[in-house]
């Protein structure tokens, strides 16, 4: 009975300790859920320190890292805790493959998880497919997404229609051409017709300006030519400003798409 | 019996636990005596969080608050003092976490929260606390314009009378210069609001520009047409107009807050002189 | 272990009763009350890499010198036009920085919101020559 007892006191003393293992991976996970990222990641340091055997607490490592914009340490990391890439188990490689996307450093990435074990063939497929849709690649995407091969996969359903959607873009080289031949006319080409409008007021009001002044002080006058340079400058300004905001047009939509697939893509890993 | 061993098997998991937090508060005392305020702060929160019974909040709020004094995030520290205030029925420390507040309030200089604290202070308090009190009372009044009030606090402080009256006596002088008259200069004639504060280079700068724009219009209205003139040169004759003396008066303002701010100071530099 | 307790907790009321002597110090309320400053400083001007860039910052620091300062703020962005102006000019080069802050000026209507970013401490809108306004994608994963 008393040595009952003891254990019990004992075990009851252990269990309190703030700095056990326990008590540090419920603040752990405490600070992780609560968006103290950074002191996350001190705290799974420590506990990845002790237990160097467990994965999941070293994947929440490298999640926090990846949540406190970290991504750097975590790529480091990653390597130092698992210097055989083909091996990572699957929870820290995802989240691997997450921290070098959010590094933008595709190929790399595109390497770890070809080679990687623990990944299923329709992983892969997935982590290429959206790899290429944030980089921004719809048409290697499409190329992708047809080695899947559970057609019901619906991560991969969902990005068919997103990569359906990319296909209404609009074209850059011709809201310049429009905007040459009648200013303005690119911008409201792409959805900025006020900005247009401003345009085309601007280059025909010193056009206008600049001919009067030709016709009154003639062409040896500085007048004309000033006012004429400064039209110009605008002609010049708007075919480049509708080229852009074309491009942006088309980039916002993109940007869009992109994030589509990154809930869809987060809601299965 | 079995009550006074379920009696110790309580008391000893109740001494474990505090024992382990209380190495965890000593840590954090230790880190905070070493003015390691932000390592500090992190294993007071840690504590915290482990710290189910509130066995501990009394005690590490106003320390949480102090670090966060110390790192001079003075918003987030009203907030500790605010938990810190709550959590304890002592009054004296009640006064010193207001005090705190008060001064935090201060330095980020919202003005309004520091008076409200300041009504939250009891009647009765020590001569520390009502020194404390009466010093942040004269910054407060000084802040919010004041002035008597905070001139009768900062001579309680300040055992010289004769630079007190002094230096209220230029404030005094401060407020004569008003933002409406400059602003009403320059309407009147371009540069002149500007040049009544004191500030030369943007009078001249004002009254330059807007007279050779008035000029530049009557040359082309002449010489060419006066549409002509009007479409050219109005539009920015306008703006520059208008602007000067709006601009005369934000300087008028900004030559005031300069100014009190000297004062201020100086009156801080007899305040830190006689301690 | 109780007695370590109530020690520790001894002493640290005796470091919070300590702490109530020490008067407030004086030098954290300099800054009690604004200090009217109002001169702005153009880092945008400094750090010139070649003759076209002193020149257009002398340009600039001439205009924001004499005109702007007498202007009314009109601008609806962060940074200015003028500023903009300059940062183009310094990162793309005359030509293409020219032709960028041309339609900068005709963009500077206040007409079209939606299409930018809110800088909050300004309350302008953001458009910063060459910066991508996409919001990023994969730093949003949670």
């Amino acid at each position: 009975m008393r040595i009952l007892f003891l254990l019990l006191i004992s075990f009851s003393t252990i269990a309190q300790d703030l700095y056990n293992f326990e008590n540090s991976k419920k603040y752990g996970d405490y600070l992780l859920k609560s968006g103290q990222y950074e002191l996350a990641g001190k705290e799974f340091e420590r506990l990845v320190y002790f237990t160097p055997e467990s994965d999941t607490l070293k994947t929440q490592l490298l999640k926090s890292y990846r949540l406190s914009n970290q991504t750097n340490i975590g790529i480091f990391r990653t390597k130092q805790l698992y210097p055989d890439a083909q091996t990572i188990p699957f929870a820290p490689a995802l989240e691997y493959a997450k921290l070098l996307m959010q590094n933008k450093d595709w190929e790399n990435a595109r390497t770890f998880w070809t080679n990687n074990q623990n990944f299923k063939p329709d992983d892969k497929t997935i982590f290429n497919t959206t790899s290429e849709i944030f980089n921004n690649d719809f048409k290697a995407a499409r190329n992708s997404l047809e080695n899947i091969q559970n057609k019901e996969f619906y991560v991969a359903e969902g990005y068919k229609t997103i990569l359906e959607k990319e296909t209404h873009k609009k074209s850059p080289a011709l809201a310049g051409i429009m905007s040459a031949v009648v200013p303005g006319t690119g911008k409201a080409y792409s959805n900025n017709w006020k900005d247009g409008l401003v345009s085309l007021f601007f280059t025909a009001g010193m056009a206008f300006q600049s001919y009067r002044n030709f016709n009154k002080h003639g062409v040896n006058n500085y007048r004309g030519w000033l006012y004429g340079g400064i039209g110009f400058g605008f002609y010049l300004g708007n075919i480049y400003g509708s080229v852009k905001s074309t491009k942006d047009f088309n980039k916002k939509k993109i940007n869009k798409l992109q994030h589509e697939a990154s809930d869809i893509f987060n809601s299965y890993y | 019996m079995k009550l006074a061993t379920f009696l110790i098997l309580i008391i000893n998991v109740w001494v474990a636990n505090a024992q382990d937090l209380n190495q965890t508060v000593a840590f954090a005392n230790k880190l905070y005596e070493e003015k390691s305020y932000q390592n500090a702060m992190e294993a007071y929160k840690r504590a915290l969080y482990f710290d189910a019974e509130s066995n501990f909040a009394t005690q590490i709020y106003p320390k949480v608050a102090d670090c966060l004094y110390n790192i001079q995030d003075y918003r987030q520290a009203t907030e500790y003092y605010e938990l810190a205030y709550f959590s304890t029925e002592d009054q004296a420390l009640k006064n010193q976490y207001l005090l705190k507040k008060i001064s935090c309030f201060l330095i980020i200089q919202d003005y309004d929260y520091a008076e409200i604290e300041m009504l939250n202070l009891p009647e009765v308090l020590t001569d520390e606390e009502s020194k404390e009190k009466i010093f942040y009372e004269a910054m407060l009044r000084f802040a919010k314009g004041e002035f008597p009030e905070s001139k009768s606090a900062f001579s309680q402080i300040i055992e010289d009378s004769t630079i007190v009256n002094e230096l209220f006596k230029k404030n005094d002088k401060i407020s004569k210069i008003s933002p409406r008259k400059a602003k009403i200069l320059s309407i009147i004639m371009p540069g002149l609001g500007q040049l009544y504060v004191g500030d030369v280079k943007n009078g001249l700068n004002s009254f330059v520009l807007t007279t050779g724009l008035i000029a530049l219009g009557l040359r082309s209205a002449i010489l060419v047409s006066p549409l002509d003139a009007g479409i050219s040169i109005l539009p920015w004759f306008q703006r520059y107009y208008q602007g000067g003396y709006k601009k005369a008066e934000i300087i008028a303002v900004a030559k005031i807050q300069e100014k009190r701010y000297k004062v201020f100071n100086k009156l801080l530099d007899e305040v830190e002189k006689k301690q | 272990m109780k007695m370590k307790y109530i020690a520790t907790s001894c002493l640290l009321l005796g470091l919070l009763l300590s702490k109530n002597d020490t008067s407030a110090q004086v030098g954290l309320y300099r800054n009690v009350l604004p200090d009217g400053n109002i001169k702005k400083e153009y880092t945008e001007a400094k750090n010139n890499q070649n003759e076209v860039q002193v020149l257009f910052s002398g340009l600039f620091l001439f205009y924001k010198t004499f005109f702007s300062s007498q202007d009314l703020t009109v601008c609806t962005f962060s940074p200015s036009c003028s500023e903009y102006g300059i940062l183009a000019v310094k990162k793309f080069g005359m030509i293409k920085g020219g032709v960028m802050t041309m339609d900068r000026l005709t963009r500077c209507n206040g007409l079209t919101p939606q299409n930018y970013e809110i800088d909050k401490k300004t309350m302008l809108l953001k458009d910063e020559p060459g910066a991508d306004n996409a919001v990023p994608v994969v730093s949003t994963i949670k």
